[in-house]
Parts: C-alpha cells; sequence; structure tokens
C-alpha cells in the first residue's frame, strides 16, 4: 500500500502551486526559522502558526492580495482536516 | 558583499582606465582633418559617447551580480548548476564590453604611433570580440538547456522551424556581406577569405545560433515553469537574458558588416548602434529586477 504523503509534503504541494521549484525551501524555511523545528516534524498543531508565517512571507512577495488569500485558504483547508487521522497518517 | 565589492570596483576601475586612456592617447589626425575639429574638441565629443558607454556597462554589471547573488543561493539544488552557467555566460557578456573597448582603445593608440601595426591590430580586435562572443553564449546555452532538461521541456516543432528559418537567413545575408566585404579593394578583416570563412564566419554563426537557441529555451522554461509568483519573476529574468543575447548578436552583426554601410551616414549608423546599446542595457535591467524578485522568494 503506497505511504500517505506527511503534513509536510502536503504544504510543500499546496506552495508549488505558487512559488513553483522555490516551494519545498521555502516552507522548510519558514518551519525551520519561524517554528525552530525539522521540516518532517510539522505537526496538525503547527499548522494556524506556520500559515501566519507563510501569509507575511507572501505578502512580502507579491501585492496581489488575491493570490495570498487564494494560497491562504488552501492552506487553511489542511486545518480543517481530522487532526487524529492526520496525526496517524504522519506516522 | 565581498564578490559584489569585487564586481563594482572592478567596474569602476575599468571605467576609470577607460577615460583615462581616451584623455591620453593622442587624437587622431585624420578625425581632425575630417571633421575640420581640434584635439580638444575632438575629446569633447570623445566624451558625448563616452559617457552613456560607461551607463551600459554599468547596466550589464548591475545585472550581472544581481544574478550572480541569486545563483549563490541556488547551489545546491536542482536548478543551481544551470543557473551557474547562465550566470557565467551573463559575465563574459558584461566584461566582454570593457575589456574588448579598452584592448580596442590602446591598441588603436598603438596603431598611431606605428602605422604597421595597424592590420595586425584589427585581426586581434575581431578575435577578441568572437572569443567574447563564444564563451558568454556557449555558458549560457549550456545552462538553459540543463534548466530545461531539469523538467523535460522540448523545443515545439514550430518553434524549431521559426529558429531555423530566422537563423539561415541571418547566417546567409551575413556571409553575403562578409564575403562581399572581404573581396573590397580595401579588405576591413585583413585576413584571406578562406580564415575569414573558417575562423570568423563560421565560428560566429555557431555562437549566434547558440546564443538564439538559449534565448528560446529560457522563454520555454520560464513560460512552463509551475509556480505564479515564480514564474512572474521567472519570466523578467528570461525576458532580459533574451533581449541582452538578441541586442549583443545584432550589435556583433550590425559591427561585422558595418564596411557594408558605408553608404549610410556615420550619425544614423551611430543611432543604431546607441538604440541597440540601449535595448542590450535594458536586458540587463530586466535581469537585475527578475534576479532580485526570485532573490527575495528564497530569502524570505
Amino acid at each position: 500500500m503506497p505511504s500517505q504523503p506527511t503534513l509536510y509534503s502536503r504544504v510543500v504541494r499546496i506552495t508549488h502551486v505558487y512559488l513553483g521549484p522555490a516551494a519545498d525551501r521555502f516552507i522548510s524555511r519558514q518551519v525551520q526559522n519561524h517554528l525552530h523545528k525539522d521540516p518532517q516534524d510539522l505537526s496538525q498543531q503547527d499548522l494556524i502558526k506556520l500559515i501566519d508565517w507563510i501569509r507575511i512571507a507572501v505578502s512580502l512577495l507579491t501585492e496581489d492580495s488575491d493570490i495570498v488569500d487564494e494560497y491562504v485558504i488552501q492552506l487553511q483547508l489542511l486545518t480543517k482536516q481530522d487532526p487524529k487521522r492526520v496525526h496517524a497518517i504522519d506516522e | 558583499m565581498k564578490k559584489q565589492l569585487n564586481t563594482f570596483s572592478t567596474y569602476l576601475i575599468l571605467a576609470v582606465a577607460y577615460i583615462l586612456l581616451n584623455l591620453l592617447i593622442p587624437v587622431s589626425k585624420a578625425t581632425e582633418l575630417a571633421y575640420h575639429l581640434n584635439g580638444t574638441q575632438v575629446r569633447v565629443l570623445t566624451f558625448t559617447y563616452i559617457l552613456p558607454i560607461l551607463g551600459i556597462w554599468f547596466a550589464a554589471f548591475y545585472g550581472y551580480e544581481k544574478l550572480r547573488r541569486y545563483s549563490e543561493l541556488l547551489k545546491k539544488t536542482t536548478e543551481g548548476s544551470g543557473f551557474a552557467e547562465i550566470t557565467m555566460g551573463t559575465k563574459w557578456l558584461a566584461w566582454g564590453l570593457p575589456l574588448s573597448a579598452i584592448l580596442s582603445t590602446i591598441l588603436t593608440g598603438i596603431a598611431r604611433q606605428e602605422p604597421h601595426w595597424h592590420s595586425g591590430f584589427i585581426i586581434i580586435n575581431n578575435y577578441v570580440a568572437l572569443l567574447v562572443s563564444l564563451g558568454a553564449f556557449t555558458y549560457i546555452s549550456s545552462g538553459t538547456r540543463r534548466l530545461t532538461d531539469s523538467t523535460k521541456l522540448h523545443p515545439t516543432h514550430h518553434a524549431v522551424q521559426g529558429l531555423m528559418l530566422s537563423f539561415i537567413t541571418l547566417g546567409v545575408l551575413y556571409s553575403y556581406f562578409m564575403i562581399h566585404s572581404s573581396e573590397a579593394a580595401q579588405n576591413p578583416f585583413h585576413l584571406p577569405l578562406w580564415l575569414i570563412l573558417l575562423t570568423i564566419i563560421v565560428p560566429y554563426l555557431y555562437a549566434w545560433f547558440m546564443g538564439l537557441f538559449a534565448a528560446y529555451e529560457i522563454s520555454l522554461y520560464s513560460r512552463n515553469t509551475k509556480g505564479v509568483l515564480y514564474r512572474q519573476a521567472l519570466s523578467l529574468l528570461a525576458l532580459g537574458i533574451s533581449a541582452a543575447i538578441i541586442a549583443s548578436i545584432v550589435i556583433q552583426y550590425v559591427t561585422s558588416i558595418s564596411p557594408r554601410l558605408s553608404h549610410f551616414t556615420l550619425g544614423y549608423l551611430l543611432i543604431v548602434i546607441y538604440l541597440l546599446l540601449l535595448a542590450y542595457s535594458a536586458g540587463y535591467i530586466l535581469i537585475a529586477i527578475g534576479a532580485n524578485k526570485l532573490k527575495k522568494i528564497e530569502e524570505v
């Protein structure tokens, strides 16, 4: 059975739509610099804080608020998933 | 930071050297007689074209430095090697401008004192310009190929047809102008036809083909890369690189066939050259803006 993607890889996949090849490096940097964690240890509890930091960072890259809002909404969908299920998948 | 200082201090050294050379080298008597000017008036006129040239060099160095700083951030990434080679190519293009201009000024100055060296110096100038073109386009082309290979992108059939048609037209006309120039009473290249064909026309056409193909590949890569924000920044960079390559090719083309354009007035030719140099600088400014935006993505 194929293994389920980690929370980190799901965040990167969403980010890829906006930052292309720089997505992985971007998310890794946000997690390490602001959450002081290893990217692979990203948990459901970290998501809201991470999304806040991502919003700030992406707002520095573009003045197009529609793109920022759309990106954040996509990320927020991840927070609505069952934490227990996500945790089980991550493990 | 140290590298940036190096780039800009190198620019300053080259700019001051060029100004000093133009001040110190004796004015050509032929120019004074042809335009009915005295030595001071010729020097004042010289400075009216030196200042815009220094501005163009600055744009090229600035664009290169911004791209270099972005490439440094990508060292360990998939696209890192491609961008490193493109940066090296833009370095050749940027540095080629002052180095060939300074060399040409020195050699022209010596030839005024030692006229028997004149032909040899023209040959050296022509080969230095060719070497810069070959080095720059080889690196840029290799870099853009790495980028398109990494994303498994291939040129479309129509694009290849369009490129071939443009290139064949460019190449045939270039060969025609060069061969006719070499057969004139005053051969401007001071070389026999077989050497012009094998060591100037063939290498230039090879370099230009690589340059044009690289311009196409970088634009293909920028249009097909994922990431809305990344693509916006990359498209500026790609447009800048394409503009610098195309302007550079057209400048080399016009400069090479300029003996065949003697029926145009000097003023008209200078306007064309300045417009091309402006397009070249605009290309480097776009490279700087695009590289800055991409660098920001890697830093926030």
